[in-house]
């Protein structure tokens, strides 16, 4: 019953993101065809073209800005498609930045990624997967002062992927607590997933770090 | 010098009446469609240089209109549109199209692509650069 409502949730949100992005394609082409039309036009027969230029810039930066939310939440409904898909660990991470962007930037929290050096991908439940490292990046963001940072990289794992989200700036606590406050609410997830968590305490750049035991391609 | 001729077929008709406007301002010669009918018909009447076609429309699917047009008029060139990611703008490609786009579209793009399409320049990698299709 879960995998069906999971699917229907996905299957809605993906086709509301593609209307929305027609509509963003109707605006963005009725404001372009505005803006031709004044550049077009004799210069000086219109008295307010340099404010209606200005205000035609506004839409379409954020036309372009609503755009690209709504990729990322066409991407993150798509990512309940299936419960076995073929995940690219930069897309994964870059994915995660953008969906918990805005949550790290209420707290005061810088939120990056750092592109693997190589192409990796493996087999995982994308939309569980994004579930666990989604809840690690709240968490990590509510234990930093604000002006903190996470990024996520993915170190070199001697057998299958890691994924390390790494802190760095002034906490409110040790993130040694997370393995009696996060880590057993996600301990079922984790272990369905066939991944660990740990956390990384120095000398090892200080974080949580998830590991993929089923391997990298 | 002779004016390109376009044909825009979208359902979303406010969407390819502003576009088809903005490429005539450009010296383009734009009709629209707002189906998969419509645009068949309007093939055979006219022939356009470039079919610009959206892959899902109620009725009859991008996907078909394309087949149809290759296979009365192999010289039209079309490109399909979609505002979804999917493998459906790969199939395309595969079933002779030249090249996909995403919704919203830079007309820059659109025009360079169309530019491209007439004169006949090859893609390097269509599948590759198609990846924009597929998200």
């Amino acid at each position: 019953m879960r995998e069906l409502e999971m699917g229907f949730l996905g299957k809605i949100t993906a086709s509301m993101t593609h209307e929305i992005k027609n509509t963003l394609a109707i605006i963005l082409e009725s404001s372009g065809l505005l803006s031709d039309l004044l550049n077009f036009s004799e210069p000086g027969t219109f008295p307010h073209q340099e404010k209606f230029q200005k205000v035609l810039g506004t839409i379409n930066e954020q036309v372009n800005r609503g755009v690209v939310l709504a990729t990322r939440l066409n991407q993150f409904a798509h990512s309940m498609d299936e419960p076995l898909a073929e995940v690219k660990l930069a897309d994964l991470q870059e994915l995660v930045v953008a969906l918990m962007q805005r949550l790290a930037r209420r707290r005061g929290v810088v939120l990056t990624a750092l592109a693997p050096d190589r192409e990796v991908s493996f087999r995982s439940d994308p939309f569980r997967l994004l579930l666990v490292l989604c809840s690690v990046v709240e968490h990590l963001a509510d234990m930093l002062e604000s002006g903190g940072k996470i990024l996520l990289q993915s170190p070199p794992a001697p057998e299958g992927v890691a994924i390390l989200l790494e802190v760095q700036g002034a906490k409110k606590a040790g993130l040694e607590g997370l393995t009696e406050t996060l880590f057993p609410s996600l301990r079922d997830l984790v272990a369905a997933l066939g991944t660990e968590l740990a956390v990384s305490l120095p000398p090892t750049p200080e974080g949580v770090l998830l590991t993929v035991k089923a391997g990298g391609s | 010098m002779q004016k390109m001729r376009v044909l825009l077929v979208d359902d979303e008709t406010e969407f390819v009446s502003a576009l088809a406007e903005r490429l005539n301002l450009r010296g383009f010669e734009a009709q629209t469609a707002g189906s998969g009918e419509e645009a068949l018909t309007k093939v055979d009447a006219s022939q356009p240089d470039v079919v610009l076609l959206d892959v899902v429309m109620p009725g009859m699917s991008g996907l078909e209109v394309l087949k149809r047009i290759k296979k009365a008029h192999p010289q039209v060139k079309v490109i399909l549109l979609t505002g979804r990611g999917s493998w459906e703008g790969i199939q395309g490609v595969r079933d002779g199209a030249y090249d996909c786009l995403m919704k919203p579209i830079q007309i820059e793009e659109l025009m360079q692509v169309m530019t491209d399409a007439v004169e006949g320049k090859e893609k390097n990698d269509p599948l590759k650069e198609n990846e924009s299709c597929v998200n």
